[in-house]
């Protein structure tokens, strides 16, 4: 039943609402709830079919949520215009230099780390690509 | 013609018809043209927008029609508990790749962003707003709120990034001959977030599923590295 899905969902929230206002974290609400639910899950208190027809509800439709906060940008149409270089081009910075540092850092460090499996032992690598891991 | 006006704005659905009207139309566009350029967010919020200016209607009414989804959006973070306890395994397989990537990753993005500013002599209010733009919406939202930026202008921010992340991100990844699929689901999701990894499913399951862990994964790192960023640089 999807009540006691969402029950449990907002529940976790709450949850985390009490912890970030109650202790007075830094930490957005929602960030301590997801902490909560995974933890819940990990320590098997809730099953993963207790939350997940709703939770990969929301997650396959995410673009959709998003639509009203894009059409929202048009209200700074004024801002990005007045101050666009100043806002540009740290943002165009940091989006290259973030892909560029994620991506290599955790290439890097799977191919370390899958180097030396295969030296220590020879199944190591096979058993990744039994895992569907593959080359794009 | 006026008449027909009041009567159709007056209806408390309207605005949320529009949303899911213009997403369908672009989720069309996007299967008919096979273009990855024509996100279905980027060309539903540009024909929203459109229609919003040509009928004379503030975005304030519109954003009012469409509360349910921003609640559904705050609440999008939390069922982010979902990809990462369904990816627990390779998590723990490739915890240190992981956990490196989306850790320096997070922080490259927010410190190019605080020393690129600072030279461009940002405004210090708007610089803070930048600073969760690679967060996904809610956890965003709550940081900015928490630096003292401007929320509605960091979300604006953030769907342009996982946008551009969308339309531009997989290319970028090729360029800089990046080929693994978890390490450019982690790009794709420690960066553009959702946006980003509604196209990371697209290239296959494994890069989609990292994304989602990534966005979930950098979205929390952001959560507590942002404070501190902005306590030693601001």
């Amino acid at each position: 039943m999807y009540y006691k899905q969402l029950l449990l969902i907002i529940a976790a929230y709450f949850a985390g609402d009490m912890l970030s206002r109650g202790l007075g974290l830094p930490v957005p609400a929602n960030v301590l709830g997801l902490l909560i639910l995974l933890a819940l899950l990990i320590l098997r208190w809730i099953a993963l079919s207790d939350v997940e027809d709703t939770s990969d509800f929301i997650i396959k439709n995410l673009a959709l949520i998003f639509v009203p906060s894009a059409v929202g940008i048009m209200q700074y149409a004024g801002l990005l215009r007045s101050s666009f270089w100043e806002i540009a081009i740290p943002w165009v910075l940091a989006c290259i230099v973030g892909y560029m540092v994620t991506g290599w850092v955790t290439q890097a460090a799977i191919q370390a780390m899958e180097r030396r499996k295969g030296d220590n032992e020879p199944g190591g690598s096979e058993k990744t690509k039994q895992k569907g891991v593959r080359e794009v | 013609m006026s008449q027909w006006n009041d009567l159709i704005f007056e209806s408390p659905v309207w605005g949320m018809l529009t949303t899911l009207c213009a997403y369908r139309i672009g989720v069309a566009m996007q299967r008919k043209t096979g273009i990855a350029a024509l996100q279905p967010i980027l060309t539903a919020a540009l024909m929203i927008a459109a229609l919003l200016v040509v009928t004379g209607r503030s975005y304030e009414e519109y954003a009012a029609q469409n509360q349910f989804l921003n609640y559904v959006l705050s609440l999008s973070a939390v069922v982010l508990a979902v990809p990462v306890y369904r990816n627990l395994d390779i998590l723990k397989t490739y915890a240190v790749p992981i956990l490196l990537g989306v850790g320096a990753g997070s922080a490259a993005t927010i410190l190019t962003v605080i020393a690129a500013g600072k030279l461009m002599g940002t405004d210090p209010q708007l610089l803070l707003s930048m600073v969760p733009k690679s967060c996904t919406t809610p956890i965003a939202y709550g940081v900015s709120e928490a630096l003292g930026g401007i929320p509605n202008f960091t979300v604006a921010l953030v769907v342009l990034t996982g946008i551009a992340g969308a339309v531009a991100g997989p290319a970028l990844l090729s360029l800089l001959g990046i080929r693994h699929p978890i390490a450019r689901g982690m790009a794709m999701g420690t960066i553009s977030h959702a946006i980003g990894t509604t196209r990371a499913f697209g290239e296959g399951e494994i890069a989609g599923s990292m994304s989602s862990l990534a966005m979930a994964l950098a979205g929390t790192f952001t959560a507590f590295a942002a404070p501190a960023a902005a306590a030693l640089f601001f």
